[in-house]
């Protein structure tokens, strides 16, 4: 858990090779779909996961981690195949919760900004990274980036999005 | 949205109604979130994806040198050599575990600040960012001999790491301990403990973490854990 809030990724990578199989297996049993569907309700189940536990949103202690990304994983599985008009499942045992649900295809705008994300140099690549996918605090980018304070992350930080809308090609706020 | 009450919200959706620069804004907003995360989640799942291959792998590998061993030794003392080499084989898993667990690139906290002064400066860092770690470490050797700073040696040994020669990466980071910069220092002596760690040599992994732990400092608390994992 620390090492996800803190914005490493092994922890996940470890809880994602633990659990796999079973999920996978389970999965694919249970709602008849193919392995590589169920795979990718799993790696959802971990992004989910890591956004819920980044933002403060997961709460330990009302089960086990691994419990809690199988009912993710099961629930994205559920709306895919409501959404696929597959399932045989009713609707009410879907989650209400978005970020653990199949998403809506990206619009133009949103995939012009996540392609522009890649051509980002460093330090914006990392600041974007730490602010708003690992939601770590300023003093704590300030601190892993070396700089004299959180203030002058948060600088950074806007001539970084400005720089962000420009590769985008989004019109700059007058 | 959510720290608002009922009415402030309702006054607030009227406002975006009715503002559609406002309105443009907030969609502005909630697509560069999704545009961002979109990005990240992306090459988080290329990760997992290459974990789970690389498992499937590894475990074709073991199970192909546990049919031979059978085949060959079918006594008593051969099994006693199974088991000795199940035991060796598990202590290796764990370590690997830790270390893809604890082993994480160095971000480039160079480029930025000097990216007018050196050319050469920008394409080791792009190649660095861009995980191609044989130019990185080509680029970062080339600068080395440029330049009198430390951070090309530092570089250059986290390439050497992501390439699996921690011998070498080794050498760089006990050079950057010697500089003293105070930048480089303390993460040189983290990833030094982790060359050991890869290597399996726990008895100077172990003293090098007490020394991390033992006084304040970014990696104290990732040198507890690690040692706690160790034990």
């Amino acid at each position: 858990m620390k090492s996800i809030q803190s914005g490493r990724e092994e922890g996940l990578i470890a809880l994602y090779k633990s659990h796999r199989q079973e999920f996978t297996s389970w999965v694919a049993g249970t709602f008849q779909v193919d392995q590589n569907l169920a795979a990718d309700a799993f790696q959802e189940a971990i992004l989910a996961f890591r956004q819920n536990v980044a933002f403060d949103k997961y709460q330990p202690g009302s089960g086990s981690i691994k419990t809690y990304l199988f009912a993710i994983g099961k629930n994205w599985i559920l709306t895919y195949l409501k959404r696929r008009k597959l399932g045989k499942y009713k609707a009410e045992e879907m989650a209400e919760s978005v970020n653990d649900t199949p998403k809506q295809e990206l619009s133009g705008r949103q995939l012009g900004i996540r392609d522009a994300v890649s051509k980002l140099t460093e330090p914006c690549l990392s600041i974007i990274r730490y602010f708003y996918y690992d939601g770590l605090p300023m003093g704590v980018i300030a601190q892993r980036l070396k700089y004299k304070n959180e203030k002058v992350v948060k600088s950074q930080k806007v001539r970084c999005m400005q720089k962000l809308k420009e590769l985008a090609m989004v019109p700059l706020q007058k | 949205m959510n720290r608002m009450d009922e009415g402030e919200r309702s006054d607030f959706e009227k406002s975006v109604g009715e503002d559609p620069d406002l309105a443009e804004a907030l969609a502005l907003q909630r697509d560069l979130m999704i545009g961002i995360q979109s990005h990240f989640d992306q090459a988080l799942k290329e990760k997992l994806q290459t974990s789970s291959k690389s498992e499937s792998n590894g475990q074709a590998k073991v199970v192909k040198m546990q049919s031979k061993v059978i085949w060959r030794w079918a006594s008593a003392a051969a099994l006693a050599l199974v088991v000795g080499v199940f035991y060796f084989m598990n202590q290796g898993d764990k370590t690997d575990r830790l270390y893809s667990q604890y082993f994480e690139s160095f971000p480039n906290i160079v480029e930025f600040q000097q990216r007018d002064e050196q050319t050469n400066l920008s394409e080791a860092f792009f190649f660095y960012q861009n995980g191609d770690w044989e130019d990185a470490a080509a680029a970062f050797d080339a600068l080395q001999s440029q330049s009198d700073e430390i951070y090309p040696v530092f570089y250059d040994a986290i390439c050497q790491m992501n390439l699996t020669d921690y011998q070498q990466a080794e050498e760089g980071f006990m050079e950057v301990i010697s500089s003293g910069d105070s930048r480089f220092a303390a993460p040189a002596t983290w990833y030094l403990a982790l060359t050991h760690l890869a290597r399996e040599e726990l008895t100077r992994c172990r003293e090098i973490l007490i020394e991390i732990s033992s006084s304040p400092g970014n990696y104290r608390d990732d040198a507890l854990n690690l040692l706690e994992e160790i034990e």
